[in-house]
C-alpha cells in the first residue's frame, strides 16, 4: 500500500528542550491513523513539521512523496487541515468563509458538503464565526475540509474544547466521510475512547516509551494489564521488554505488557520478585493508552 | 487577489476608517490654519513669515501617518501570529512567497492608495494658497512620511513574527534608530538629499528582514 506520509528520523528541539529524537512512522493510503499522546509529547509539533509550517532540526517528513517543506500548489489543494482550537478566521461570517475559500480551491471545493453541516446548526449565514460556540465552530471547520475535498485529513486535536454533543457529532460526521468517499486521516487527539471504532492505527508518542506504531485491533488483543497482589519487594521490579509499565495506585500494583500472563510470571520470577498472586484484567482502549504511557 | 484583498480588510476596515477619518480631520485643521492666519494677517504677510522662520507646521499630520501604518501591521498581523492563524493563510494552494506577499502588500496597497488621496487633498489646499517654493518642501516632507510609513508597515509584522527575541529586540533597535535619524536629517524646512540614500538602504533591510522573519517563523515555536 502507497505511503501518504512518510516521518525519517524526526528530531526536535525547542531551545534546549527536547520533543524527541529520530522519529519515524508512515501513514498508508486510505488508513485512519492516531497520533496519540499526553499533553506536551510534540504532537502539534509533528503536524506544524509535517505542514511545513515548522522545520524540525533533523529529518525529513514526506507527504504523498514530496518534502513537507517544499509542497507543491497542486499538493497543498489535497491535504484537508485542522488547526487545534479550530482555529479559523473569526473575524468572517459563515457565508464569507465559504466564499473565501471556494475562490482558492476553485474546481475541488464542494459548497454543498459545507452548507449541508452548517445548515443543521441553525444560525444565519450572516453570523459572524466569532459569535459561534465552540461546537458550532468546529461544525463550521469539519464543512470547511470536507467541501475542500481532500485526499488527506490532518486533524490536529479536533476535541478541544468540545462538549461529548459534539465530540460525537464531529467523529459521526467524519466516520461517514472517510468511510464514504475513502480517504486517508492522521489525526491527533487525548480522548481516544471516542476514536475507537474509526481508527485504524494507533501511534503512541510519549516520553517514557519508545514510539509504538501498531494496528488499532492488534494493541487491543495484546496489550494487557495484570494486577500483582501481595507483592513484597515491588520496588525491585524493571522494566523491559516484557514488562512495559508498572503502575502503583492505591496499595495496588499493575504491570501493563504485550505479553502473556504465563512470560510475565517467568520475568517476575527471573527477577526474584515475591508476590501471592497475578490477575489479568480487561481494560479499555482507554486505559491500555493510559498503561503504555503512565499517568503522570 | 481580490479574495486576498477582501480577508485583509476585514480585518483592518475598523481602525483603517477612524484613520481616515482623523487624516480628513488634520486636513480640514490644516485648512482652516492657513485660510484664517491668511485672513487675520495678510497672504503676504503670512508666506513671507513661513519662508523667513522657514516653519509650517503639520506634524500631527506627519505622525497620523506614521501610527496609523503601524496600527494596520498591528491589526493584520498581531491576531494571525497570536491564534496562529498565520498557518491558515500559509495553507492556501499557493507557494509559500506568494501568501506571504498577497498579506503584506493587501496592507501596503491600502496604505498607499489612503496617502495618495492624502497628498492629493494636501496638495489642492497648499497649492491654493502658496507658491511653488513652499509648495514643493511641503509635498516632499509629506512624502517622506509616507516613506517613513511604509518602513513601519514593513516592520511591524517583522517583529510580530519574528520568533527570536535576540532579532526581534535587534529589528525594534533598528527601526527605532532608524526613525530617530530620519528625523534628525529632516528635521528642516527642506527635505536632506541624504534621507533619499539612507532611506533606500532602511527599506532594503526592512523588507529583507520581514521575508526572513517569515522564513525563521517556521524554525520557531508555532502555536
Amino acid at each position: 500500500m502507497e505511503n501518504i506520509i512518510e516521518c525519517k528520523n524526526l528530531t526536535q528541539y525547542y531551545g534546549k528542550r527536547k520533543i524527541y529524537e529520530d522519529l519515524s512512522f508512515c501513514v498508508k493510503k486510505g488508513r485512519v491513523v492516531g497520533l496519540l499522546g499526553k499533553n506536551g509529547v510534540g504532537k502539534s509539533t509533528t503536524i506544524n513539521i509535517l505542514m511545513g509550517f515548522l522545520k524540525p532540526v533533523k529529518g525529513k517528513c514526506f507527504i504523498f512523496g514530496q518534502d513537507s517543506t517544499k509542497l507543491e500548489t497542486k499538493l497543498k489543494e489535497k491535504i484537508g487541515l485542522l488547526y487545534e482550537g479550530h482555529v479559523q478566521y473569526d473575524f468572517m461570517t459563515i457565508e464569507e468563509l465559504e466564499k473565501y475559500y471556494a475562490k482558492h480551491y476553485k474546481k475541488r471545493w464542494k459548497k454543498e458538503l459545507y452548507y449541508k453541516l452548517v445548515d443543521k446548526l441553525n444560525v444565519p449565514y450572516s453570523q459572524k464565526i466569532e459569535k459561534l460556540s465552540c461546537g458550532q465552530r468546529s461544525q463550521v471547520v469539519l464543512g470547511l475540509i470536507f467541501a475542500q475535498d481532500p485526499e488527506l485529513l490532518i486533524l490536529d486535536d479536533y476535541s478541544m474544547g468540545l462538549d461529548i454533543g459534539y465530540r460525537k457529532l464531529f467523529v459521526d460526521y467524519l466516520k461517514k466521510y472517510v468511510k464514504k468517499y475513502n480517504k486517508t486521516v492522521l489525526m491527533t487527539t487525548h480522548i481516544v475512547q471516542d476514536l475507537e471504532d474509526m481508527m485504524d492505527d494507533i501511534i503512541i508518542l510519549d516520553n517514557t516509551q519508545p514510539l509504538l506504531t501498531m494496528e488499532l485491533k492488534q494493541f487491543k488483543e495484546n496489550f494487557k494489564k495484570f494486577i500483582i497482589l501481595a507483592c513484597q519487594n515491588k520496588e525491585d521490579i524493571k522494566k523491559n521488554h516484557i514488562i512495559t509499565n508498572i503502575e502503583e495506585f492505591d496499595d495496588e500494583l499493575y504491570i501493563h505488557s504485550f505479553y502473556k500472563k504465563e512470560e510475565i510470571q517467568k520475568e517476575l520470577k527471573k527477577q526474584n520478585i515475591q508476590y501471592e498472586k497475578i490477575i489479568k484484567n480487561d481494560i479499555s482502549l482507554e486505559d491500555a493508552f493510559l498503561g503504555y504511557t503512565g499517568r503522570y | 487577489m481580490f479574495n486576498f484583498f477582501y480577508k485583509e480588510w476585514l480585518k483592518i476596515k475598523t481602525i483603517y476608517l477612524l484613520f481616515l477619518a482623523v487624516i480628513l480631520v488634520n486636513l480640514i485643521q490644516i485648512y482652516n490654519e492657513i485660510a484664517s492666519s491668511i485672513k487675520f494677517s495678510s497672504s503676504f504677510a503670512y508666506i513671507s513669515k513661513i519662508i523667513s522662520y522657514k516653519s509650517f507646521d503639520f506634524n500631527i499630520l506627519f505622525y497620523t501617518n506614521l501610527f496609523m501604518a503601524f496600527c494596520l501591521g498591528l491589526f493584520q498581523f498581531y491576531k494571525e501570529r497570536d491564534k496562529g492563524r498565520i498557518r491558515l493563510h500559509m495553507h492556501l494552494p499557493y507557494s509559500y512567497l506568494t501568501n506571504i506577499n498577497t498579506m503584506v502588500f493587501s496592507g501596503l496597497f491600502l496604505i498607499f492608495i489612503t496617502f495618495l488621496c492624502e497628498f492629493v487633498l494636501f496638495y489642492l489646499i497648499t497649492s491654493s494658497y502658496f507658491p511653488k517654493e513652499i509648495i514643493y518642501p511641503l509635498n516632499l516632507k509629506l512624502f517622506c512620511s509616507f516613506l517613513n510609513a511604509f518602513i513601519i508597515y514593513l516592520a511591524t509584522p517583522a517583529i510580530l513574527i519574528e520568533p527570536n527575541k535576540i532579532k526581534n529586540f535587534s529589528s525594534i533597535l533598528i527601526t527605532t534608530l532608524f526613525l530617530i535619524i530620519s528625523f534628525w536629517v529632516n528635521k528642516g524646512f527642506y527635505t536632506s538629499e541624504n534621507f533619499f540614500i539612507f532611506y533606500f538602504l532602511a527599506l532594503i533591510f526592512q523588507i529583507a528582514n520581514l521575508y526572513l522573519s517569515f522564513y525563521r517563523y517556521t524554525k520557531g515555536y508555532i502555536k
